[in-house]
């Protein structure tokens, strides 16, 4: 039987546990992903997903049903992914993974492992995601963090306008540039060539 | 290496006199956005104008290649850190949410009005002797219970969460053996 996030979190303002547990089981990896998109370090991002979830359990009896628990999570992950990005800018540090080789290796070490099946697949894989990965770093704040919630965790305009705390026209605009500058970013770095289009 | 494709869309769009559609719809449109009417609107402009189809098919490019990118896992242990700290934060909650706690507060509390009370009137309004002697009970009376809360609080949170503690009786039944019906002689 399928319980509604909104449910479970109802329960757990009265205290149950394994209600939370199944929260965390279901949001763990799209929010790790979330944010590992924004802030481009795994290990950090790990740390503020463990921090979201600890603001949800400490502000659980916060929570009104009529919200949107994923818009809620989201939130907070979002405002961590601010706070995050302007100490490192302010304490002038790097994202780990910009100061790897492209080359290296540093985490998704079982990817690499499954390469006696398609290694050149696997290879290729990997750099496009590190590419890809750098070319979202260069976006602005917003675009970035509207354009992972749209296109990595499904979200509509309306709950991506809800979390960054815009209209959904500006949520419009952000996704659009996003893109836009996107394309020119990867073309940049060298995954482009000019096609005409055949429709 | 798929090679991402860059179609001149961009260019083709802004050559098509269309106003219904701005840029930024065209992107809200390639993830089903706009409302029915508007995206029927859109399709069938696309079906005869060329120019807009390029537009909107390079976004489309760019959103499939963005979405080509695998996620990441979290690592195995996540779960029993998230669950361990919550565990903690409950029991420091609970803790603070207990009757124990609440008295505590509410006499340290009514220590500090008394003190306060006693101090901005008992020069003035009321007899000094008076004074310090509801002062000196309440701080008596304070100190005592926060040394009893504080020395012979309970272990666990007694008064907010029931013992459930099942009581097992367990019976004994001693039987006494029987005498052997048939005794081995032993022949020496």
């Amino acid at each position: 039987m399928f319980v509604s996030d909104e449910d479970l979190m109802m329960k757990c303002r009265k205290g149950d546990l394994s209600a939370f547990e199944l929260l965390v089981r279901r949001y763990q990896d799209p929010l790790i992903n979330y944010i590992h998109r924004s802030i481009n370090d795994y290990h950090r991002a790990e740390d503020l997903s463990q921090e979201t979830f600890l603001r949800v359990f400490k502000n659980a009896s916060r929570y009104e049903p009529t919200a949107s628990f994923k818009s809620w999570l989201y939130t907070i992950a979002t405002n961590l992914c601010r706070n995050e990005v302007r100490n490192r800018a302010r304490r002038n540090t790097y994202f780990f993974e910009d100061l790897v080789e492209e080359n290296e290796d540093i985490y998704h070490t079982d990817i690499l492992r499954d390469t006696r099946y398609m290694p050149e697949v696997i290879l290729k894989k990997k750099e496009q995601r590190q590419i890809i990965q750098k070319a979202l770093a260069q976006l602005p704040e917003n675009q970035r963090l509207a354009l992972t919630l749209v296109t990595y965790q499904d979200l509509c305009y309306e709950e991506v306008a809800e979390i960054l705390k815009c209209s959904v026209g500006a949520v419009k605009a952000l996704i659009h540039r996003a893109r836009q500058k996107m394309k020119k970013l990867l073309i940049k770095a060298g995954l482009g060539e000019s096609v005409n289009a055949k429709i | 290496m798929r090679k991402y494709k860059q179609i001149e869309g961009e260019k083709l769009h802004s050559q098509c006199g269309t106003k219904f559609a701005s840029h930024y719809e065209m992107s809200a449109y390639i993830d089903r956005e706009l409302p029915a009417w508007k995206r029927h609107l859109i399709r069938r402009h696309i079906k005869r104008c060329p120019s807009c189809a390029a537009y909107v098919a390079q976004l489309q490019y760019t959103d499939k290649f963005l979405r080509q990118v695998e996620p990441v896992k979290a690592s195995d242990d996540f779960l029993t850190g998230v669950m361990t700290q919550v565990s903690e934060i409950n029991q420091h909650q609970r803790r603070h949410r207990s009757l124990f706690y609440r008295i505590a507060r509410f006499v340290e509390a009514s220590l500090i009005w008394v003190r306060d009370n006693i101090r901005t009137r008992s020069p003035v309004k009321a007899g000094t002797r008076q004074a310090r002697l509801i002062y000196t009970f309440a701080l008596t009376l304070g100190v005592f219970t926060m040394v009893g809360v504080t020395l012979y609080a309970p272990p666990g949170d007694k008064f907010e969460q029931p013992t459930q503690v099942e009581e097992k009786i367990i019976s004994f039944e001693v039987i006494p053996l029987e005498p052997p019906k048939r005794s081995f002689k032993t022949f020496d």
